[in-house]
């Protein structure tokens, strides 16, 4: 039993090869160290998993972890990290989805689950008020995760389970597997609906009513809290916009400075993008706003397409990142089409970004007569533009079917497969393809993308200060600094729960005195600055020294050559490009400032001690 | 006597998403006098808009961090755009840049 606030102080561990369950402690220590989500997370896995293990063998584990607000009444602290080693980028792969799962699995007792093993057969497991059970799952393979979500809350008679399931792309080994969470939400990067694939585990379904985490003290912590919620609710701009566009609203405006990814990012303007902006979708597709738990902002969209071939197709968002990459990328300029690819992937359970970028790196390799049409095996001519071919490869991606069976392993795997020069324009960052924010148009995110250790997101560098104009966004100038200080911020963001959507009232900068005092309030571990920012550096380096571990350096921390050898070619930031020395140059400046060694990018062994990781250090430095 | 002339000029606003909905259009004409501000055109556009007003400027009378401004497609949010001269058929754009995940 812990001491501290914000923990029910249990993990359960999961073994699908024994058929076994069993409840752990956490330790007080553990919790001082590592904290919660992203922290457990990346602690387990380095723990745990062996270097250079097959990602979709029985070996790797999947991790879910809360952090200390989940459950609790801060606000917008929905989130729950998914964790594994990455069946596309062999390295440390964390992905977060919001929803209720967070809160659900506090309430039924527990911080996190680890899963191991591999099941025999199909299996999900049910987590319910302190008692979890592996049960069958032969009914539910092949099944989509809408179909799956209902059959399970069928069979356990109550429609108020939360549950996370895999669909046909997980199920199928497709290499960017997506976890779809009630229906709406999604872990969905780096393939760790392929690791529950690969372990027969269909999904996870929880119930909670019985439990909570203590608050360790409640004065301290309510005027923090209503000083959070006020700032929030009173940002009219956050709300507004928020309510009316979640995140579709950023097309219109990267449309306005020339950074929106268009034709594989052959260009970074779309002339059609005024037709999948943002009141495109608001006008015509989205019907009302569904809330995470605890959230006032209430960002994600129920949506339904109203006239035309989709007609009656019901569904979320999408969001921006499913615009992109469904949309300008693949020059579709047709929002009931993004809606209906958006759809697809849920229901199929693949990531929206690594799809829409692996499909519009399938469109460039045709288009330059790379792939003849025949292997493609799809109807449609699958050139930019034709939507039809679009939908037609994201089935043949789910089921591995023709070139479907080359394209579910990702750009960075197909490219090297194709050759003929199509590794210039397969767009990853260490086999992780890459968000919507351009890598050419924010210095920062030149290096941001090149550094995360996830590879090509955009979740731990935010584009955000530079998208405001805080930091101009041409300018190499002070960016290493400012990467460390975001992530720093991100970091935290994801070892306590929180949602990106109110990083501002936490802050986005560095280690602020909201995260310090709310941390302190809910669970009681004494923090200050100068060590929240301890806690920050050991999380990010040990998720580096994972990655490490897979011998992944300094050579991995690069960009596709596409953006460091092509200036954006028009609209207002044509002739931005990632030139390769502003990269080397900004990377030393990063390795200093993280205490790694410059020529390999490794942590150093000074920087290590200083972190107190010597489990670490003993295996980086074995020899 | 030769009076004085007033030069006067038009610059094109244009509004997106959220603004262009409390504006109730996504284009406005406003003609003013030569060597205006950038500044003094935004508040002449508050002015007459006052809901839009009402989103960007916060109950401590700062804008909010979110707004861009740009100049003829030219990204003006690093500089000190408030002073910023306004030309004859500038085009100003305003937009809020999307945030979250």
């Amino acid at each position: 039993m812990t001491r501290y606030g914000g923990y029910l102080g249990k993990f359960l561990r999961v073994n699908l090869t024994e058929n076994k369950i069993v409840e752990e402690q956490l330790e007080d220590k553990f919790i001082e160290k590592f904290v919660g989500g992203n922290g457990f997370g990346a602690a387990y896995l380095f723990k745990e998993l062996p270097g250079g293990i097959d990602p979709l063998g029985p070996e790797n584990k999947v991790i879910l972890a809360t952090g200390p607000l989940s459950g609790t009444p801060i606000i917008s602290s929905p989130k729950i990290g998914f964790f594994a080693k990455s069946p596309l980028t062999g390295g440390f792969m964390d992905s977060y989805s919001g929803g209720h799962l967070s809160a659900e699995l506090k309430f039924a007792g527990y911080d996190g689950v680890i899963i191991e093993g591999f099941s025999s057969k199909p299996v999900f497991l049910d987590i319910n008020n302190g008692i979890a059970k592996i049960r069958d799952a032969e009914n539910l393979w092949g099944l989509g995760t809408f179909e799956t979500t209902r059959k399970i809350k069928e069979e356990l008679g109550d429609d108020q389970y939360k549950i996370a399931v895999i669909g046909p792309g997980g199920e199928n080994l497709v290499n960017y597997a997506a976890i779809i969470v009630e229906n709406f939400h999604a872990a969905g990067r780096g393939g760790i609906g392929a690791v529950m694939g690969s372990k027969n585990l269909k999904a996870i379904a929880v119930r909670g009513t019985q439990y909570s985490p203590k608050i360790y003290n409640i004065d301290l912590l309510t005027g923090v809290a209503e000083n959070l919620y006020r700032e929030v609710t009173n940002d009219k701009t956050l709300m507004l916009k928020q309510k009316r566009y979640g995140t579709a609203g950023a097309t219109s405006s990267n449309a306005a400075s020339g950074i929106l990814g268009t034709k594989n990012w052959q260009q970074e303007t779309f002339d059609n993008a005024d037709k999948i902006g943002g009141d495109a979708f608001a006008d015509n597709v989205f019907d009302k706003n569904l809330a995470c738990y605890g959230c006032p902002v209430k960002c994600l969209q129920k949506s339904s397409i109203k006239k035309g071939k989709y007609k009656r197709l019901e569904s979320v968002g999408p969001q921006y990142e499913t615009i992109y990459s469904f949309g300008s990328l693949c020059e579709n300029d047709d929002p009931a089409v993004i809606m209906a690819a958006n759809n697809m992937c849920n229901d199929l359970g693949l990531d929206t970004i690594s799809a829409g970028v692996t499909i519009a790196f399938a469109m460039e390799c045709y288009e330059k007569e790379l792939v003849p049409r025949a292997e493609f095996g799809i109807n449609a001519e699958p050139k930019f533009g034709n939507k039809e071919a679009l939908l037609e490869l994201i089935s043949k991606i789910a089921l591995r079917q023709d070139i479907g069976e080359l394209l579910a392993n990702g750009v960075k795997k197909a490219a090297a497969k194709i050759g003929q020069g199509s590794e210039d324009f397969a767009i990853h960052v260490k086999g992780l393809e890459l968000a919507g924010h351009s890598a050419r148009g924010y210095k920062g995110m030149t290096l941001g993308y090149a550094v995360s250790n996830r590879g090509g997101s955009h979740m731990d560098m935010r584009h955000v200060e530079e998208r405001s104009g805080k930091f101009d966004r041409k300018s190499i100038d002070g960016k290493p600094e400012l990467n460390y200080n975001i992530q720093s911020s991100t970091v935290i963001r994801d070892t306590l729960g929180y949602c990106t959507v109110i990083e501002s009232a936490f802050g986005r900068v560095g280690i602020s005195d909201a995260m310090i005092e709310v941390l302190n309030g809910v669970t009681g571990i004494n923090f200050d600055k100068d060590s929240l920012q301890l806690l920050a550096d050991r999380i990010w380096n040990l998720e580096r020294a994972f990655n490490v571990r897979e011998g992944k350096g300094r050579e991995e921390d690069t960009l596709p050559p596409r953006f460091m050898n092509e200036p954006i070619p028009e609209g207002p930031s044509a002739g931005m490009i990632a030139k390769p020395e502003e990269l080397e140059k900004m990377l030393n400046e990063y390795y200093h400032l993280r205490g790694w060694d410059i020529k390999s990018g490794i942590p150093t062994k000074e920087t290590l001690e200083r972190l107190e990781l010597d489990f670490v250090i003993d295996e980086l430095f074995q020899i | 006597m030769v009076k004085d002339m007033a030069v006067n000029i038009k610059v094109k606003i244009k509004l997106f998403d959220l603004l262009a909905n409390l504006a109730g259009k996504k284009e406005i004409i406003f003609d003013i006098p030569l060597n205006t501000s950038l500044e003094d055109v935004i508040q002449l556009l508050f002015n007459s808009y006052p809901e839009v007003k009402n989103l960007l400027v916060n109950e401590d009378g700062k804008y909010t961090s979110f707004l861009l401004v740009y100049n003829n497609s030219v990204e003006l949010n690093s500089q000190n755009y408030k002073s910023f001269p306004v030309e004859d058929n500038s085009e100003i754009m305003l937009i809020l840049p999307g945030v979250g995940g």
